[in-house]
């Protein structure tokens, strides 16, 4: 990616920022790009960006081997022999034809969209509700995201537990209000209403802590400005509140979305991708192929696609952020 | 209802719609520990109780002499992460944020690209790295693998930290004669302090909660984080829900600490006192 | 390592196995003696019972191995089950490959055709080792391909559980037939009770438990969309859709419907081997009374179930080296032993394979007498379609749920799986 030029560029900044220079100190107001010691310095930046660089192998050989297997029929045999022979885009062919396919698909689309609503509307309900302090607020707000600190394979286990449609506890409430138990497990509904509501719980904490920070990254004097003009509290949250978060709500939407879209353990452990294929996502139907079939190229083909739409999400966020931020 | 009258009722009504709401947000946090008190026989009563009919500590008993030591090894693969994730991330963001330049994006997307298949499916390729590498059950495996979940986040959370930063700051760091990694140290990251304890925090989290990587890339039991401790638990036939339980509220602990901990960090937010206003 | 795996599965570690057959494949092909000049041998078990009292009992089941042959030791490597195939294969692709494989017999066509086995043919054949001291079923799943691959450890299987008060009560006879086992639900389904459960959980134990239906009622695994399967899935999930099979049960496995048929939630329930032990327990602290039968059929006559259960292989390089598989099959053949087996079954939760040893185990246990009566019947998951088994059986737990939820009837969800079996 760094051309060898850019690396000796890269060199030379470092050790112009490393070093302190006196004979820096006049400088004009605004140190201008490609000019001598502002060439040097618009270089030196660069240099940050080394470590995560070193890092990338980390995150691409996964990316590329994950590809490379949905090339290839990959199976428990090529394992032990080291063969899987280069089938092209046969694997890709035969899960895009697969009526499992469109299932999967569809409910990964649902899932993530009702997902990121809820946990964007109701994350924010929170945090708006917590910006200003009261009696406990502090202490509450801490409190609020604890959740977050049980490792989910936990947490869904539990959830499990509740949502048991005889012994569970939210049966039992239900009851207790004078409401009709839920067929959670047993009705298509009730089981992707289940892994839906578990996972806008599992990341509400989340969105929480990042809108709380943003909230508090709108300078108070704004809302003063828009009282004196005349705006209500409704006013004030979409002229003032909702601008003033834009570049928080891009990271937290576009995290939660990548969150979703990949999501597995929930599911797993919840449902299996049943009943028939109700809550089947594509996460879960390429660990299905790949690791109950056996079918790894297979498997790592659905990954592909997965992988297509996360692109396609992460392409539309990028757009959205050049627009707003610039 | 006059104006004051009406801050009355929200001062009390406030906490009361504060607790139900945390109640809520923690119920099965609070099923989890009410479980973690009853026997196995009491937990498949129906109905469900709510509060344990007899609390007993026997569940407690049972776990806590095999959890405390991988609890010890979670804690610092975890801390490992958080460092690790920061010493990458903070020049990168600082970076990304200074300079808009012409591949911010690619970058941004690049990094996003990466979180977005699902665990499962990279871990055997980290398995087949770290193989090579010769560092299959050991803590470095655990903590590179860690803060591939982590790095991306944090950049993308700390950029936009930074990029809330006034330039002037940095502006007059540089004329005062300090470098870009002397005004980083000493001038832009103490203003965003808060952000980035926090965003350590989070990437704390992120190395916590691992699962799939601990159980591939740790494969004979020299290191064994609680996550995959806990799963001693899930048997093969049946599952001893109350024995889960309580070692998961155990795990809860040093979260909890940490909590209470980096609480103001948490809730101080975005900027601090240097350049509020 | 039973037949069914109703844990909650988590993603397991994958083929990293995948791994290793890129870097090592190749290289672990050497076969040195493992005996050295005194004649010492290390014998390496893979199996999966992490879990107590399983664990302890697997030692203590090798340990006489170790006894019954001088300078033999025994290394055991226990992985989650869930992982067993992946790990097999990869600790084989390294060159550390498994001496004996205590596994699922339901992986054996799998493990064989990718060449973790070694058959065992000559062991079978010898006088070391008799096929009639062991049930056709159990003994049939350890063979592919027309080769034995493994004798089989401990038997399970799942039975009809009722409750004595209530059937009592209400003058039923336990169920024989499909007619009787529908009626009697029908008639025990009143204030809250429902007749009938049985685990419909999503995955193996969802199939495990329709196939007695299916195989009783003349069908097999070759064709999953026959007119007797129809039938028998239209049977099966009938119960669910009358209202006298709770809904829950479409995610609750056998360990998770033991408790509440003792709490008297159900009048008759489906339940496995494992679950006897707690069953007992909780029954008795609960002075609740039941009784167990075979699985009905469509007639009355035996019903033919599923074998589940424990079976000993051998690894693919253990026939290279003459000290080592000399020492594996004495091992094997020195199991047989009655006394050792019941030790082992009794608290692994299985019934001895080995006929002489199942005598004396059901003549002290007699709560366990309705499965072994099964046996004799019973059928290997494995026979017809093989290493295809798991694709299969997943199809037909998709089928299951979604013909029990109304999302299709029971011939079209079943055209469906048909997909998924292998043309022939």
């Amino acid at each position: 990616m760094l051309s060898g030029k850019t690396k000796a560029d890269l060199g030379v900044g470092a050790e112009a920022s490393l070093t302190p220079r006196p004979s820096a100190a006049p400088r004009p107001t605004r140190p201008r790009a490609g000019r001598g010691l502002g060439a040097l310095r618009r270089h030196s930046i660069l240099f940050f960006l080394l470590p995560v660089v070193l890092y990338l192998p980390f995150f691409a050989y996964p990316i590329g081997y994950n590809f490379l297997v949905s090339l290839r029929d990959y199976t428990l045999s090529s394992l032990i022999t080291g063969e899987a022979p280069f089938v092209g885009l046969r694997n890709l062919s035969s899960v895009w034809h697969d009526p499992i396919f469109l299932t999967a698909l569809r409910n990964t689309l649902l899932f993530t969209l009702l997902s990121i609503t809820c946990q964007y509307v109701i994350g924010l309900a929170i945090a708006v509700f917590f910006s200003r302090p009261f009696f406990l607020s502090r202490t509450l707000r801490s409190v609020i995201i604890l959740p977050w600190l049980v490792p989910g394979v936990v947490t869904t286990a539990a959830w499990k537990w509740m949502f048991n449609e005889s012994n569970g506890l939210v049966n039992r409430l239900l009851m207790d209000v004078g409401l009709d138990p839920i067929g959670w497990f047993s009705t298509s509904s009730g089981a992707f209403a289940a892994v839906t509501i578990v996972n806008i719980w599992t990341g509400i904490a989340f969105t929480v802590v990042m809108l709380h920070s943003g909230l508090q990254g709108i300078p108070a004097d704004q809302y003063e400005a828009a009282s004196l003009d005349g705006a209500g509290a409704w006013g004030r949250f979409w002229h003032v509140t909702m601008p003033g978060l834009r570049p928080v709500t891009g990271i937290v939407i576009i995290l939660c979305l990548i969150g979703t879209l990949k999501q597995f353990d929930i599911v797993w452990v919840l449902t299996r991708g049943g009943p028939g294929n109700a809550t089947q996502l594509l996460s879960t139907w390429s660990y299905q192929l790949s690791f109950g079939e056996q079918a790894f190229g297979r498997g790592a083909a659905v990954g592909d696609f997965l992988f297509a739409l996360s692109l396609l999400a992460a392409a539309v966020y990028a757009i959205w952020n050049r627009r707003t931020t610039r | 209802m006059n104006r004051r009258h009406s801050q009355a009722v929200g001062r009390v009504l406030k906490p009361i719609i504060g607790v139900a709401i945390t109640a809520v947000m923690l119920s099965p946090l609070l099923w989890m520990i009410s479980a973690s008190l009853q026997t196995r026989t009491q937990l498949y009563e129906i109905p469900a109780h709510i509060l344990p009919p007899t609390p007993t500590l026997a569940n407690f008993e049972a776990v806590i002499s095999t959890q405390i030591g991988s609890l010890g090894t979670s804690v610092v693969i975890s801390v490992a992460t958080a460092i690790l994730s920061l010493i990458i991330s903070v020049p990168a963001a600082y970076a990304l944020a200074q300079r808009q330049f012409r591949w911010t994006g690619t970058i941004v997307l690049l990094l996003l690209i990466t979180q977005m298949i699902p665990n499962v499916m990279t871990a055997t390729p980290f398995y087949l790295m770290f193989s090579r590498l010769g560092l299959v059950n050991s803590y470095p495996a655990l903590v590179l693998a860690d803060s591939t979940y982590a790095v991306p986040f944090a950049i993308l959370v700390l950029r936009a930290f930074f990029v809330e930063v006034p330039a002037e700051l940095r502006e007059a760091a540089l004329i005062d004669g300090a470098g870009e990694l002397g005004a980083l140290l000493r001038v832009v990251l103490p203003v965003v302090r808060t952000g980035v304890i926090a965003v350590g925090m989070f990437c704390f989290l992120f190395a916590w909660a691992d699962f799939v990587y601990a159980l591939t890339l740790s494969t004979d039991g020299s290191v064994v984080p609680f996550t995959l401790s806990i799963y001693s638990f899930i048997g093969a036939q049946q599952t001893n829900w109350n024995e889960l339980m309580a070692a998961a509220v155990l795990g809860i602990i040093p979260g909890a600490v940490l909590l209470i901990g980096a609480q103001r960090y948490i809730a101080a937010g975005l900027i601090g006192g240097a350049v509020k206003g | 390592m039973m037949s069914l795996h109703s844990r909650v599965a988590i993603p397991c570690s994958i083929a990293m196995a995948a791994v290793l057959s890129l870097t090592l494949a190749g290289c672990g092909g050497s076969s040195e003696p493992s005996a050295d000049s005194d004649g010492k041998v290390t014998i390496t078990v893979l199996d999966s019972e992490t879990d107590e009292p399983a664990n302890s009992a697997t030692d203590a089941l090798f340990a006489h191995c170790a006894s019954n042959q001088p300078g033999v030791t025994i290394k055991r490597v226990t992985v989650p089950a869930a992982e067993y195939i992946t790990k097999a294969v990869q600790l084989t692709a390294s060159g550390e490959a498994p001496d004996i494989l205590d596994t699922d017999g339901i992986n054996v066509p799998t493990l064989a055709q990718a060449g973790v086995l070694a058959p065992i043919d000559d062991l079978v054949s010898s006088d070391k080792i008799n096929a009639d001291d062991y049930d056709e079923g159990p003994f049939s799943a350890g063979s592919y391909d027309g080769h034995q691959y493994a004798m089989p450890l401990g038997n399970n299987g799942e039975a009809l559980f009722y409750n004595k008060t209530m059937l009592e009560d209400a003058g039923i006879e336990p169920p024989k037939t499909w007619a009787d086992l529908q009626s009697a639900a029908q008639e025990l389904t009143a204030g809250g009770v429902y007749g009938f459960a049985f685990s419909m959980q999503p995955g193996e134990e969802a199939t495990w438990n329709w196939l007695p239906s299916l195989w009783s009622n003349g069908g097999d695994l070759d064709e999953v969309n026959s007119p007797e399967a129809v039938e028998a899935m239209e049977y099966w999930t009938g119960f669910v859709e009358d209202g006298v099979s709770p809904k829950a049960q479409l995610n609750l496995s056998s360990a998770d419907i033991e408790p509440a048929f003792v709490q008297g939630k159900y009048a008759m329930a489906l339940l496995g081997t494992w679950t006897v032990p707690g069953l007992v327990k909780d029954a008795e602290a609960a002075g609740m009374e039941w009784g167990a039968v075979p699985q009905p059929s469509p007639d009355g006559s035996p019903s033919v179930t599923p074998f589940g259960g424990a079976v000993l292989a051998v690894g693919a390089k253990v026939v290279t080296d003459d000290a080592k598989q000399q020492a594996v099959f004495d091992c094997l053949a020195g199991l047989q032993d009655s006394a050792t087996m019941v030790e082992y079954a009794d608290s692994a939760g299985y019934i001895p394979s080995y006929h002489p040893a199942a005598t004396d185990f059901l003549a002290d246990r007699p709560q366990y007498q309705a499965y072994a009566d099964q046996f004799a019947s019973s059928k290997s998951r494995t026979g017809v379609v093989g290493a295809d088994y798991a694709k299969v059986s997943q199809a037909i737990s998709t089928a299951i749920s979604e013909v029990a939820t109304g999302q299709k009837s029971a011939q079209d969800a079943l055209d469906t799986a048909q997909a998924a079996v292998p043309a022939s």
